[in-house]
């Protein structure tokens, strides 16, 4: 009963127009969704910045004299990345480890459970454990559903939610006369710098060149202006 | 010639438009007479294509893509014929020359090119062209700037007011903060 109940909860049909809303629900798929997409789009852009990057192999041959605030700074970079690595591998370790002393005590136990004596006393302890790692394991499947259909409908929500926040922005700058008027003002003016530069540009290389050929060709400087 | 004009080209010689200026304003020109020659010949072909007349004969063996093909090699002279002379007699000055900001007038009658004298302008740009583009390069020993297209057009190519306007306005700026630079340096040195 508990089981199906839950697996209804999991597998929920999509929201009906009208429906009573949970707001805190919402804001919580909300912020899931944002987040992951988020995270997506930091991470394919991080691959690509990393691709640019070339990193030097090795530290420098010769280290520059450094004062203390330095060393000091370079030693908490290295802190931090040390931690981060040091801390996966420690949080790897431990479960490894509490995996291998559980099964280690599963083993002893099972074995306890089938001799004549002991067994009365192990066989309860044996059955409580087996109940006990099911339902854990139920509890641990079903926070899975739940959570690979939260974030499914989490990017859907997010997704609809950009969306909309973005047309919004741009019909409101696109409506807004002065936004309009400023972005029309900076293009033109813009254009007609680029424009005004050229000419100059061209001016005063004819202005050159006509200096070089008269050089050349052993004329008299000309009288025009600059 | 006006007031605003003797103020704007005190010497004669600050009128005409140079060599650089002059090959920027035809590479504009020239590019946008080969971009509407692509489009034309591309639409042709697309046309012919979608409606599967690639090989209707148009005249006994003449094939309508063969008739799209000596389209495709006639037009660009027709076109950049009519865009030049038109541009010149019309307007007095092509797009390129525009954005550049110089214009063409007859020496004679300035402010306006007559269509006798573009035609014979254009067909002197064929002659200047002939020699290793000798005529084009006349422009640089010319007193007046002319090519040898000019000289048969009777035409000058000059800068635009606006354009001479600019360019004095900027000289004036730069020698007005060359100055300030000057009396700033003064005034800082030791006494």
């Amino acid at each position: 009963m508990t089981s199906s109940k839950q697996d209804n909860e999991a597998t929920r049909p999509p929201a009906i127009p009208g429906a009573a809303f949970d707001d805190l629900e919402s804001v919580l798929r909300l912020l899931v969704g944002a987040g992951v997409l988020g995270a997506d789009e930091l991470l394919k852009r991080l691959r690509q910045w990393e691709e640019k990057v070339v990193y030097e192999p090795h530290p420098p041959a010769q280290m520059p004299l450094e004062d203390e605030f330095t060393r000091l700074r370079y030693a908490a970079i290295g802190l931090l990345f040390s931690a981060s690595k040091g801390a996966l591998k420690a949080a790897n370790d431990v479960v490894n480890y509490s995996q291998r002393r559980t099964s280690a005590a599963y083993r002893v136990l099972d074995d306890a459970a089938r001799l004549p004596l002991i067994g009365l006393v192990a066989a309860p302890v044996k059955r409580a454990l087996d109940d006990a790692t099911r339902r854990r394991d139920d509890e641990v499947e079903r926070l899975i559903r739940i959570g690979r259909v939260e974030e499914r409908d989490g990017r859907k929500l997010a997704a609809v939610a950009t969306d909309e926040l973005i047309s919004e922005l741009l019909v409101r700058v696109g409506n807004d006369p002065e936004v309009g008027n400023i972005i029309q003002n900076q293009s033109v003016d813009m254009a007609g710098d680029m424009l005004d530069d050229l000419r100059q540009g061209t001016i005063k290389a004819d202005r050159k060149l006509d200096q070089t050929i008269r050089r050349l060709l052993g004329r008299p400087p000309s009288e025009g202006q600059p | 010639m006006s007031q605003s004009d003797i103020a704007l080209f005190p010497h004669a010689e600050d009128r005409y438009a140079g060599f650089v200026s002059r090959a920027f304003a035809f590479i504009v020109d020239f590019i946008l007479v080969l971009l509407i020659n692509i489009a034309v010949s591309f639409s042709i072909r697309a046309v012919l294509g979608f409606f599967g007349l690639n090989n209707l004969k148009v005249v006994s063996d003449f094939s309508a893509s063969r008739l799209a093909d000596g389209i495709a090699l006639i037009f660009p002279f027709f076109l950049q014929a009519a865009y030049f002379i038109g541009a010149w007699s019309i307007f007095g000055r092509t797009l390129g020359m525009a954005v550049i900001g110089i214009r063409m007038e007859e020496t004679d009658r300035p402010g306006s090119v007559t269509l006798a004298r573009a035609i014979l302008r254009y067909l002197g740009m064929y002659v200047s062209f002939i020699p290793f583009a000798l005529g084009f390069l006349w422009v640089l020993v010319d007193g007046r700037r002319q090519g040898w297209h000019d000289k048969l057009g009777n035409t000058v190519v000059v800068y635009s007011r606006t354009a001479r306007r600019y360019h004095l306005k900027r000289v004036a700026a730069q020698q007005s903060a060359k100055k300030s630079e000057k009396i700033a340096a003064r005034s800082i040195m030791p006494q």
